[in-house]
């Protein structure tokens, strides 16, 4: 809202510089954006309605400063000659969504430019003059914030206005030139044979006033807020007018604005009132709202007399009378403040008033919970997060909202949840997955010249119509390299990572099953307890060429749930160990086609519980190794937990252990 | 020739031992110089040999005497042993080569943003809460006093979700577009009082520009009692953010509107690149819109199902981003969402 302040100085002549009154507006919840060539640009809060008018704005620069407000007179005009014959018919089809309709008949207007002094005001508040009659339209909407239309008389059809629905397909070009098709849910200004307006929104072309109007049809009318935004919104049409009407435009300003048009339109236009057809209610008072003093100064943290909240609302405009008891106030806002509705909607205004900025701070004494309700998921995620840092890997954050070719490339394209109403394709779906999301940050750190990538992103899929947490691990090129030497990234290098997260989180272990996916290729399902959990595996290279990236990466994505039960499950810890164990080597060679975790799963079987620690230390191929065959090389420590075990024992457990590889596996001993 | 007293003898051998082995560099030499002194043919061999030719006096003179050589030899032995062994010159390892990094992990800039927040307000009695992204229209409009139809909700455009709704009395289903909703859930569940902090992603039909994203974060908070004031939320708010943004932090506080609060303000922080004077970073306004707050609307209360004449309370909720770009210098929001190792790898 521009607020031109010569134009402002005519209803309250305040001697602020424009940088000190703009800073009162703003401090008042009239946020001042800008101030050029002596005009404010003011931000107006939905429920301010009233203050889409310099009036208005005027208004409240009067409370805040304690000024007088002076208003236009507008009952100097021409004497009204109300000849029968020519008295338009108006009639309301719909009262609610049209209470009051006032139409002024004028004659003998002649069009023309508008005066300097309104073509510069209009100018200065960004409405373009167009000429008298439209100006003063404008003007008085600016003015007081009612949205007026001029009619020729001549061009309505039986010189009848009847506010009444749309018909099923009916048609209207409007002012902008775009024909328009209606439905029965629009409200619209007819004459006797078709729509002339779309109501409180927009004129249409052949009623306008053109250069050779003489007759003037003024209407002045109150719109239901509702019915005019659900039409804007249906039409894509918003103007000046439509956007007081949904905001609510104050009920006794109908019969003051017309008045005001006409008397203008009088003075600058020369013509004469035929007649005024005022169909509809009168507005109603607006209800009383009961004000308790001392809630209002509980709910504030302030101290306010009974008197001094009279003062304060006064200034506002409301009446206020006190029922017996003093500190129980029945306050009566003004017409224009439709905002004021509730008993709290008069506590803002006595903060306002007061100045937030004297509101004096105190410091809140909060009440200790009732009953914790245990970790929120949030603290939980928290640690998973912290967990995957320490394990070297780096948080992302990737967009919840992707595009379908996104998902088409990792074979997620069908059964994602789209938006009903997208910003654009790129952003059009929610993601089902975080492995096209991770793919794209592992893109863009390679495109840039990144030589490893080791990322990871917690965070909500939607997946089958369901949000669900998953966390998401990626890992690209050298693991680890110092002049010493490099590791690379791997198949083993992942699962290593989803082992030792399991182990940590939730003392526990993975099982991995040879498993593809949309977008695995030699991958595993992750499996904890015989659940699966998740996915791992390396990205299929069709993927990687269609992204352009140029080597090897692996993902593993796996559900929150699940290891957020598995933390909940975690057992006790075991005390150390206080006897020592026997270390025995291993060394056997076997059929290269043995899956590793059935050897170790007999050797944990044969040594039991005395089976302390069995770790794979070497595996072998190559010279010296039969093809087919490879060489494993454990170190194993057998233990009892009661005594300690005798040399001779352990080698007899050994023995056992190395008979049962030969006789399962045909793997022989080196 | 006179032989040579073995006493004599002894007692040269003695001397020339200490110098050679006192020189000698290497393990080797030890080895050669310990068969020389000590070996089966050295000179302490032979007077050995010797000594049962010896009258019986001069015999155990000279035994003790070759005992205590040999054993002295054997110390000087095992002492040079000990200091070639010793680590060598300095130079035998470069100590300014870098040493072995690990692969070094990091919580993301949002992430480390929010838990700051949360680690100020905690302490202060707040709990942490959360609740889905995809949420219901009931949720996020209509039980926080913003009715259909209404300019209020204008505010807040909001991307609608293509499924059916599992609950159609509860209106279509949504990416919030705040983290308010949070606060229904929570009362709904919950009896006052109650204070929660709620940290989230939030969604809003915002073009990407080097300010607007339409996926950010936010963090809400809502206290609920019977007797905490508007004065209150200043207090605690100038309180946090002094925290957050240092001792010297300016507040002020501005009427505003939200449909869910009434009184609604707007916080703004003085200016910290310019002071107040007006600068590009404030938008010349001297003041920087920090966050939304107010005291709870009755209504927010009615639609909990609390007595709204009993209760009372505020609420408040920021962009975890725009503190982030604050606190870091950032310029470009969509730097948050790149994931971009060299952006990430500084914080």
């Amino acid at each position: 809202m521009k607020v031109p302040l010569e134009w402002l100085a005519d209803y309250v002549p305040t001697k602020l510089k424009p940088e000190a009154l703009a800073e009162r507006l703003t401090m008042a919840g009239l946020e001042v954006t800008g101030i050029e060539h002596d005009v404010l640009d003011l931000e107006i809060t939905p429920n301010r309605a009233d203050c889409l008018s310099i009036i208005g704005v005027a208004r409240e620069v009067a409370a805040i400063t304690g000024q007088r407000l002076q208003l236009p007179s507008a009952a100097a005009r021409g004497s009204v000659k109300t000849s029968k014959a020519a008295k338009p018919i108006i009639t309301i089809e719909d009262a609610t969504g049209c209470p009051r309709y006032i139409g002024r008949l004028i004659t003998g207007v002649k069009v023309g430019p508008s005066p300097d002094w309104m073509q510069r005001r209009l100018t200065a508040a960004g409405a373009r003059p167009i000429n008298n009659l439209v100006d003063i339209t404008n003007y008085v909407l600016l003015e007081y914030g009612q949205p007026l239309h001029a009619f020729d008389f001549s061009r309505l059809a039986g010189g009848t206005i009847l506010v009444r629905r749309a018909r099923a397909n009916e048609k209207i070009t409007t002012l902008d030139g775009v024909a328009r098709t209606l439905t029965p849910d629009a409200l619209v200004i007819a004459d006797a044979e078709r729509a002339v307006a779309v109501a409180g929104i927009m004129g249409g072309v052949g009623s306008e006033v053109t250069g050779r109007t003489t007759t003037v049809l003024l209407e002045s009318a109150q719109f239901d807020p509702v019915l005019v935004r659900r039409t804007a919104r249906k039409l894509g049409l918003s103007s000046d007018s439509s956007y007081r009407f949904e905001r609510g435009v104050d009920p006794a300003g109908v019969e003051t604005a017309s008045a005001r048009a006409a008397s203008l339109i009088a003075e600058l236009a020369g013509g004469a009132e035929q007649a005024v057809v005022d169909v509809g209610r009168k507005p109603a008072a607006h209800a009383a709202i009961a004000l308790d003093a001392a809630r209002a100064n509980r709910w504030l943290g302030i101290r306010l007399d009974p008197p001094a909240i009279r003062t304060s609302l006064a200034r506002l405009s409301c009446r206020v009378a006190s029922s017996g008891n003093s500190g129980s106030l029945r306050v009566i806002p003004p017409s224009f403040r439709q905002d004021l509705t509730h008993e709290v909607d008069l506590y803002e205004e006595l903060a306002r008033i007061a100045g937030y900025d004297k509101i004096r701070s105190t410091v809140p004494r909060i009440a200790p919970p009732a009953a914790a309700e245990g970790p929120t998921a949030y603290e939980q995620l928290r640690s998973l997060r912290t967990l995957c840092a320490e394990l070297g890997l780096v948080e992302t954050i990737s967009w919840s909202l992707l595009s379908s070719s996104d998902l088409a490339r990792c074979g997620m394209a069908s059964g994602a949840a789209a938006l009903a109403n997208p910003l654009s394709q790129d952003h059009a779906l929610l993601r089902p997955s975080l492995v096209p999301g991770l793919l794209q940050a592992v893109r863009r750190n390679l495109t840039h010249g990144a030589d490893v990538v080791r990322i990871f992103e917690l965070g909500d899929v939607v997946a089958e119509r369901k949000e669900q947490a998953r966390l998401g691990i990626a890992i690209s090129g050298v693991w680890l390299r110092d002049w010493q030497g490099s590791r690379p990234s791997d198949f083993y290098r992942l699962s290593g990572l989803v082992q030792e997260l399991l182990r940590r989180w939730g003392r526990t272990s993975a099982q991995f099953a040879a498993a593809s996916g949309s977008w695995a290729s030699a991958g595993a399902s992750i499996l904890v307890g015989g659940q699966r959990i998740g996915l791992a595996g390396q990205v299929q290279p069709k993927i990687l060429q269609e992204l352009d990236i140029e080597q090897p990466v692996w993902i593993a994505e796996l559900s929150v749930p699940p290891l957020l039960e598995l933390r909940r499950r975690a057992g006790g810890v075991t005390a150390p160990a206080t006897v020592p164990p026997v270390r025995r080597d291993l060394s056997i060679v076997v059929g290269a086609d043995v899956p590793f975790e059935q050897i170790r799963d007999t050797i944990r079987q044969i040594a039991g519980a005395k089976a302390a620690r069995v770790e794979l230390v070497d595996r072998y191929t190559g010279r010296q190794i039969p093809a087919g065959k490879c060489s494993l090389t454990f170190a194993l420590e057998y233990r009892d937990a009661a005594r300690t075990l005798t040399a001779e024992e352990a080698d007899a457990l050994h023995q056992q252990v190395g008979a049962a590889l030969l006789s399962r596996f045909g793997a022989a001993l080196r | 020739m006179t032989p040579v007293p073995p006493a004599e003898e002894l007692e040269r051998l003695r001397q020339e031992s200490a110098a050679a082995l006192s020189q000698a560099r290497t393990v080797e030499e030890l080895e050669q110089l310990r068969v020389k002194y000590l070996g089966r043919k050295s000179r302490l061999a032979g007077i050995m040999k010797g000594l049962s030719g010896l009258p019986g006096e001069q015999r155990a003179e000279v035994g003790k005497g070759a005992n205590l050589f040999k054993r002295e030899v054997e110390t000087q032995l095992v002492a040079r042993q000990a200091a070639l062994a010793a680590p060598a010159s300095p130079a035998a390892i470069d100590v300014t080569l870098p040493g072995s990094a690990l692969p070094h992990g990091r919580l993301h800039p949002v992430t480390q943003t929010i838990d700051e927040i949360l680690s100020l307000l905690i302490p202060l009695g707040f709990e942490v809460a959360d609740g889905p992204e995809m949420e219901f229209e009931y949720y996020n409009f209509d039980a926080l006093n913003i009715p259909k139809d209404h300019p209020s909700r204008e505010s807040f455009d909001t991307f609608f979700i293509d499924l059916p709704s599992p609950d159609p009395s509860k209106g279509r289903l949504l990416l919030r577009s705040h983290t308010s909703p949070v606060q229904i859930r929570v009362m709904e569940r919950r009896a006052p009082p109650l204070a929660i902090v709620v940290p989230g992603k939030v969604y809003r039909p915002d073009p990407l520009d080097p300010s607007h994203s339409f996926m950010f974060h936010q963090v809400e908070g809502l206290l609920v009692d019977d007797r905490t004031s508007f004065a209150d939320l200043k207090g605690l708010l100038d309180r946090f953010l002094k925290s957050l943004f240092g001792a010297n932090t300016t507040t002020r506080f501005r009427p505003h509107f939200f449909p869910f609060t009434e009184p609604s303000a707007e916080v703004d922080i003085a200016c910290s690149a310019c002071g107040g004077s007006g600068c590009s970073t404030c938008g010349r306004k001297g003041w920087l819109e920090i966050m939304g707050c107010g005291m709870v609307h009755p209504n927010v209360f009615k639609a909990v199902g609390y007595d709204p004449r009993r209760v009372q309370g505020f609420a408040f909720g920021m962009g975890v981003e725009r503190i982030a770009m604050l606190k870091h210098g950032i310029t470009d929001i969509r730097w948050f969402f790149e994931n971009d190792l060299r952006f990430l790898e500084q914080f």
